[in-house]
């Protein structure tokens, strides 16, 4: 038997195109879900860098760094479904500018160039002060640091207070083009979906919208997930200011967010055309659970009530985040694969029976534990990271009083 | 000296040129010249070599001439050759091309049952137009060749050996009678051909009007020359036995005709079955009026 | 006014040169005009008998595996109960023909009002969606108005077969790359018909150029009604339809 891409784990139903199979697997489904992270991380930053939120300071670094480490990860999901990989890159050599797709290639470089510029002057102080220090330092993994230090600081050594001044400027300056930039990039993962005409789950501009207020609430959970789990592995006090007013601004995201996926569903519920035969038996039916169940009650309702009621602690808020993390997914989930799951003929449906693990490398790339595997990488990502651009300030008060 | 930001637009200046000319190399010269595709790709298609032939004149009538002359006469000459020799069948599939190249080689497939009811099953579906058998019925484990030309499948088989006119029959009355040459050739061994008109021409029949489009004198001429001939020589083997016969002569028609036969038992008794299976009423008589009746008594006996 | 013998020869002869030029022009531009071509396919749905020899003679030709589940063409059947309800089924793409008749089974027969064959394939669309989403320019209309797509340049991201609203695109199972009809394009360019107008029994499938005035499909065109499928995407699409009913979807 050759292999036909999605066989094996289409299951369909009445009738179906006999070549309609769930072509877009878990991996697309993790792929605006991680591009949604990274933009709801650099948010969380720029409300410090851009907006002065000073209660944002301990952790605006953090989510800096988290979103670059997302952002190499956003790719690699979009690179294992390819059929040929080895021509990815004719995106960047020959992009169709009618194509949501070819321009999200460019849109994700343009935002790579300006995480990295923030990320750079954000930290080009200490960069400098770091190659000085392991400049006298001996040992092969010291000279090999140093030679990345001396790398990074591009030749230039000055930082003395005219230099930060202007470090501080561009800094503010790539944060207020960098939001912009965030928004278009899971805005146009909204886009790459809401644009397919073919499809009537997915065919609606509220489609760019809802991707990119429910990637700022996932952000944001990700930055208190992780921040939480950061201090505990480093057996450091959690800023409980920073803490509560990431919780603030995750709340009134929820809010937003809760309202717009409300309005497309009751959207599609009210106008009846005449795709809802079908779209009924989707969102009342086979993915009644995921979306009501999980996307809004576990991940939007229960989470504003917990972060909502007074006196927040830290197992509340990480608990909170979880829950807000899953429901994002299951968001995410419920679009790729909700609106794969019924033939465009209207008369029929497929049940995407997704593959765990298998002995099938073909199979096993797009499979539950290849995806796994994909949301561990952007955290050992983070650890590599913290070891060059420490994350955290306070170790650089531990260097100073030494 | 050149600050910070000098030094990063200076970078990001050389990893622009670097990849623009990464991108001269690897993009092809044609891209773009005529929209935004690969303009070769276009001759690439177009030369891909066609595997099925479509053009049968010059092609297959140069050495299947009589095959050739029998599809172009009748009415499936609307059909491929390929339809039916290239698509399915017990052979093996191989599409013009291959068979032109190497005849012997690569045989086109021919002659099966499948293939024939591909077109002509039964369906709710399948539009009034096409001759539809139930295959069930219609006899299930027999060659569709055996009684039908797929070339001109109007035509009877072996018309060829006729002298007279036949093929006015076979047009006429097949509509409503099976294996009407059969029928009446066995008719002509009982009776002369003169009681025979009469009967045709009468208001006996039910056919009356069709009948009389055909002259008398033609329709003579052709029952005088099936009267001649001797029931079709292929049908009639020389094995005997009971599970001999009813295999090579029932079964081409019945898929169960042992079960048949028990009922026909029950119902009409054992006089009854033998008149009626020797009758006209029973459309395959033909195929057993060579069997002398103690034979068949002998049959009907062990299946009872 | 007076005109001078010399000023009207003159006046005459610029007059006639300029109609001469003129005609020459036209009949350039006409002669462009003509060689312009618009491939397309007329279905007839009353002729459509259900044998399925055009999906295999389209797998046998453009070599995709006959026994993997995508086809660039296959066949659908539908059958409309006395309560307006349909069912439609499509098995093996009508690759093995339609042999088993649901209708007695699961379906009472005299329930049935209509039953009926559609052939489908990919409409080689006037203003394609996969052409609009493909990221690289791997698939593009030619000037003949077929789509194709480029082996060599696609990646395969399945955004086209998400684009396409007929379900006429699939991941081609060992090229791994998006495939489609093309109308045989190799056929066409060589002066044959597709191969499944070729094989086709009952001449359901006519193919021809829209363009030419002296092709039957163009003299369809004009005196038949005929209709497309999905006609609401604003694809429109090259495969007309004859006794569409609204079943058909």
């Amino acid at each position: 038997m050759v292999e036909v891409h999605g066989f094996d784990w289409t299951i369909k139903q009445l009738y179906t195109y006999p070549n309609e199979y769930i072509y877009w697997s878990v991996l697309i489904v993790v792929y605006p879900y991680i591009t949604g992270l990274v933009a709801g991380a650099f948010v969380v930053s720029s409300l410090y860098h851009l907006f002065k939120k000073e209660a944002l300071k301990p952790v605006s670094r953090f989510a800096l760094l988290l979103s670059l480490a997302f952002l190499l990860v956003a790719p690699m999901p979009l690179l294992l479904h390819l059929q040929h990989p080895e021509r990815a890159f004719n995106i960047y050599w020959t992009p169709n500018t009618s194509s949501a797709m070819a321009m999200f290639g460019y849109v994700w470089l343009t935002y790579f160039i300006i995480l990295c510029l923030e990320i750079w002057f954000v930290y080009r102080a200490d960069i400098v002060r770091m190659a000085m220090e392991y400049k006298e330092k001996r040992g092969f993994f010291n000279r090999i640091k140093y030679y990345i230090y001396k790398a990074l600081t591009l030749g230039y050594y000055r930082i003395d207070e005219e230099a930060l001044k202007l470090d501080e400027k561009v800094g503010k300056f790539l944060s207020a083009i960098g939001i912009p930039a965030a928004c278009f990039l899971h805005g146009y993962v909204g886009f790459i979906f809401g644009s397919v005409k073919a499809n009537p789950l997915w065919n609606t501009p509220m489609m760019p919208v809802i991707f990119l207020v429910s990637a700022v609430v996932s952000g944001i959970a990700l930055t208190i997930f992780s921040y939480i789990i950061a201090m505990k592995i480093m057996k450091r006090d959690i800023d409980m200011v920073a803490l509560k007013t990431m919780s603030y601004y995750l709340v009134l995201f929820i809010l937003l967010d809760f309202a717009l996926e409300m309005l497309e569903i009751l959207n599609h519920a009210y106008k009846q055309t005449e795709d809802w035969v079908v779209l009924k038996n989707i969102v009342f039916g086979s993915f009644a659970f995921t979306i009501f169940g999980v996307q809004f009650l576990i991940g939007l309702v229960i989470p504003a009530i917990i972060l909502s009621l007074p006196g927040l602690t830290v197992r509340r808020a990480f608990f909170a985040s979880i829950l807000v993390l899953i429901g994002v997914l299951s968001m995410r989930w419920n679009v790729v694969v909700g609106g794969q799951s019924f033939s465009k003929s209207l008369y029929g449906y497929m049940v995407y029976d997704y593959p765990i693990f298998s002995t099938n490398i073909l199979i096993l790339k797009e499979s539950v534990t290849a995806v796994a595997f994909l949301l561990l990488l952007p955290f050992i990502f983070l650890i590599i990271f913290n070891k060059i651009l420490p994350a955290f300030e306070f170790k650089e008060e531990k260097h100073s009083t030494h | 000296m050149l600050n910070q930001v000098h030094r990063v637009i200076l970078v990001i200046i050389v990893l622009f040129i670097f990849v623009s000319i990464i991108r001269e190399i690897v993009v092809p010269e044609d891209f773009g010249v005529a929209g935004h595709f690969r303009y070769s790709n276009i001759k690439e298609w177009e030369q891909l070599e066609p595997k099925l032939v479509g053009e049968y004149k010059e092609t297959c009538a140069t050495c299947h001439t009589k095959q050739f002359k029998e599809w172009n006469e009748g009415i499936h000459a609307g059909i491929s050759c390929e339809t039916c020799h290239a698509l399915v069948g017990n052979v093996e599939r191989y599409p013009g091309r291959l068979h032109l190249s190497n005849p012997s080689k690569y045989k086109m497939s021919k002659d099966s049952r499948e293939l024939c009811l591909r077109c002509h099953e039964k369906l709710e579906s399948r539009p009034k137009f096409i001759k539809q058998v139930i295959s069930e019925q219609h006899a299930p484990k027999g060659k569709c060749t055996t009684c039908h030309n797929p070339h001109n499948p109007i035509k009877p088989l072996l018309i060829n050996k006729y002298k007279t006119n036949i093929s006015l029959i076979t047009n006429k009355c097949n509509p409503c009678h099976v294996g009407t040459i059969y029928r009446l050739q066995a008719l002509a061994k009982e009776k002369d051909s003169e009681s025979i008109l009469d009967f045709l021409y009468s208001v006996r029949h039910p056919g009356y009007s069709v009948v009389s489009t055909i002259e008398k004198e033609e329709m003579k001429k052709i029952i005088e020359e099936l009267s001649e001939r001797k029931v079709e020589e292929k049908r009639i083997e020389k094995k005997t036995g009971t599970t001999k016969i009813i295999e090579n002569r029932c079964n081409v028609c019945h898929s169960d005709t042992i079960s048949k036969l028990r009922n026909s038992l029950k119902i009409r008794g054992f006089d009854g079955t033998l008149d009626f299976i020797l009758s006209d009423k029973h459309p395959g008589s033909f195929m057993i009026k060579d069997i002398s009746r103690e034979t068949l008594k002998d049959i009907l006996n062990e299946v009872k | 006014m007076k005109v001078s013998r010399r000023r009207f020869i003159k006046m005459l002869s610029v007059v006639s040169v300029a109609f001469f030029i003129k005609s020459k022009i036209d009949k350039v531009f006409a002669k462009e005009e003509k060689k312009k071509k618009r491939y397309i396919m007329v279905v007839d749905i009353n002729k459509c008998i259900g044998c399925g020899s055009c999906v295999i003679a389209c797998k046998l030709e453009n070599e995709v595996p006959l026994d993997a589940e995508v086809y660039r063409t296959w066949v659908e059947r539908y059958i409309v109960t006395k309560d307006h309800k349909v069912y439609v089924d499509s098995i093996k793409g009508g690759i093995d023909a339609y042999k088993k008749n649901p209708i007695g089974k699961e379906i009472k027969k005299e329930d049935v009002i209509k039953t009926f064959f559609v052939p489908k394939l990919c409409n080689q669309c006037e203003n394609p969606s996969c052409v609009q989403v493909c990221p690289v320019g791997a698939t593009y209309k030619t000037e003949d108005g077929v789509v194709l797509v480029d082996r060599k340049w696609c990646i395969g991201c399945g955004y086209c077969i998400q684009a396409c609203p007929y379900g006429a695109r699939f991941f081609h199972p060992v090229v791994k790359t998006a495939d489609k009809c093309t109308f045989c394009y190799h056929r066409i360019k060589k002066g044959l018909k597709p191969a499944c107008v070729t094989v086709c029994p009952t001449r359901a499938r006519i193919f021809g150029d829209k363009m030419n005035p002296n092709d039957e499909v163009y003299k369809i065109l004009k005196n038949e009604k005929v209709n497309v499928l999905k006609p609401e995407t604003g694809n429109e699409p090259q495969v007309f339809y004859i006794g569409m009913s609204k079943e058909v979807r």
